[in-house]
């Protein structure tokens, strides 16, 4: 058959204009140089046509990053950050004076112990052998390994869940990655208590002796770390460690800071239940022990920072290291949020922020970004509680000019001046500027030694 | 690594107790002693093992040495690192 081409008679429109001339093929598909040039044309066109109207039907409601939702701020002055960095520095160059040898005795006789620790720990000889290296958790993971002691309470999840993407928060809570995740191995007790009290030992010596290597000329540590404004376990071994500082000095310490905090962000009205009254009534006893008290803690904070199910369950046990029931967890946590509806609505309106568009073959859906939202909510609570730590000692140092020398984010260390005691005016001018900075909030603090 | 020496059975140097598993100080033997020990099976070296004395030398009064992971320096050792407000 010859080639035949057929010319189609196009119409001029007046919005896409006059159409290409299209071709008409022969069987054998075969068409004219012009032709394929015309069809490649039109060819691109659809294709990108069809490209932004998928666009179009995919747009995401927000901007590709999520919008960061506004959280209550605090009323601080324009030149807080300047100041805030003056200080710090200040403190820097102020470092905290040491007694070298009190220092050096007080870590032989922690390093006796951390030997006690370990003959201990070595007692539990199905688990810890001879080689086990008790300072590493590659050492310790692999003699639990061994031994078959690294199973955990939690439910593994099965494939069929896998599929269906439920309990991904079951599995990230049963991980074992460090050594502050081995409380949730339930076959060994004995062994995970006393790997802990040499894990928790040694961590303290290391901070001694870097507190020993760091001691200028002039007997002063100088670093950073003491005017960062930081928290957690490096901060706690610090505080191990401050009957070796020279000369007088006081403290103050921020109490309870994170749950004041939490219920000042989600301006909660009802009081915030005491810590030893709740203790009681969670345990249903009339003497708490201290373990149930730092469970009672640990749940209300857990509560505040909008944990729930197997991430509270693993939030409790990380700070306290007790084995709880996942149940037991959750209807405590219901009673909380029951009792304080300002801080569940908080955190309901928190979560709505972070969920986020995604396309999918039914035309798309809303999915919760649980990883941000956390890193939100840790991010933010850190930046405000080294605001509040700041803002704290910025009221010591109007007070008592030149003595501010380490700042924690709970807990700022002063070293006396003068022998003149200002204990009651410090008091009032923290409570002044925490009030001015953070209206109707209930900050605790506690002034100790010589201020 | 060095090699960490470990007493195998429950025996005692010089007025001190070592049970089993623990650590002894790196300068407690002389060399020909500590091969006499390990021959006669009492104690063990093990390059697996850090030696808690070496690593904590400014308090254990031991003479050798052994620095800290750069991991648990940073984690648990004072630092130069800062977040600003």
């Amino acid at each position: 058959m010859s080639s035949e081409r057929r010319i189609i008679e196009h119409e001029h429109n007046p919005v896409y204009g006059t159409p290409p001339i299209l071709p008409q093929y022969d069987y054998h598909g075969h068409g004219s140089e012009a032709g394929r040039e015309a069809t490649r044309i039109v060819s691109n066109e659809a294709a990108q046509r069809e490209a932004a109207e998928l666009r179009a039907l995919n747009a995401p409601t927000t901007a590709s990053k999520l919008e960061l939702p506004r959280l209550r701020s605090s009323a601080l002055p324009d030149d807080f950050v300047d100041r805030i960095d003056a200080l710090d520095e200040a403190m820097f160059e102020r470092g905290v004076a040491i007694d070298r040898d009190k220092l050096v005795s007080l870590g032989k006789e922690r390093f006796n112990d951390l030997l006690e620790k370990d003959r201990v720990a070595r007692t539990a000889q199905r688990v810890i052998g001879t080689t086990t290296d008790l300072s590493c958790f590659g050492s310790i993971f692999q003699s639990f390994f061994i031994c078959g002691a690294l199973t955990t309470s939690v439910r593994p999840r099965k494939p069929s869940e896998v599929f269906s993407g439920e309990g991904a928060d079951r599995e990230a809570a049963s991980k074992i990655d460090g050594f502050e995740d081995l409380w949730k191995t339930i076959s060994e007790p004995v062994a995970v208590r006393s790997v802990y009290a040499f894990h928790d030992a040694f961590a303290s010596l290391v901070l001694g002796q870097s507190l020993l290597e760091r001691i200028d000329s002039d007997g002063r540590v100088r670093s950073h770390f003491l005017c960062s404004g930081k928290g957690g376990d490096r901060v706690r071994c610090f505080r191990e460690w401050l009957a070796v500082l020279h000369g007088a000095h006081f403290s103050v310490a921020l109490v309870d800071s994170l749950g004041a905090l939490l219920v000042w962000l989600a301006n909660e009205k009802t009081e915030p239940p005491r810590p030893l009254e709740y203790a009681k009534q969670l345990f249903n006893v009339r003497a708490p022990s201290a373990q149930q008290l730092r469970i009672a803690e640990a749940t209300w904070h857990g509560f505040l920072l909008g944990h729930s199910g197997y991430a509270l369950w693993a939030y409790i046990g990380n700070k306290t290291r007790a084995q709880l029931d996942v149940n037991v967890v959750e209807t405590w946590r219901m009673q909380l949020a029951k009792s304080y509806p300002a801080v569940q609505s908080f955190h309901d309106e928190l979560r709505s922020a972070f969920y986020k568009p995604v396309s999918g073959h039914d035309g798309g859906h809303f999915q919760f970004d649980e990883r941000w939202h956390r890193q939100f909510i840790d991010m933010h609570v850190r930046w405000q509680l080294n605001r509040l730590s700041a803002l704290t000692a910025i009221a010591i140092e109007e007070t008592l000019a030149q003595s501010v020398v380490a700042r924690f984010d709970d807990f700022i260390l002063g070293e006396a001046t003068s022998k003149v005691r200002h204990k009651t005016t410090l008091d009032a001018r923290i409570y002044q500027k925490l009030q001015a900075a953070f209206p109707g909030s209930n900050f605790g603090f506690r002034i100790e030694g010589a201020a | 690594m060095r090699a960490t020496l470990v007493a195998i059975r429950h025996f005692e140097i010089g007025g001190r107790v070592f049970h089993h598993g623990s650590e002894i100080m790196p300068d407690l033997l002389s060399k020909e002693s500590a091969d006499k020990l390990i021959d006669q099976g009492v104690l063990r070296e093990y390059r697996e093992r850090r030696s808690l004395y070496r690593l904590f030398a400014p308090f254990s009064g031991a003479k050798e040495k052994e620095s800290l992971d750069d991991d648990e320096l940073n984690k648990l050792a004072l630092t130069h690192s800062r977040r600003s407000t």
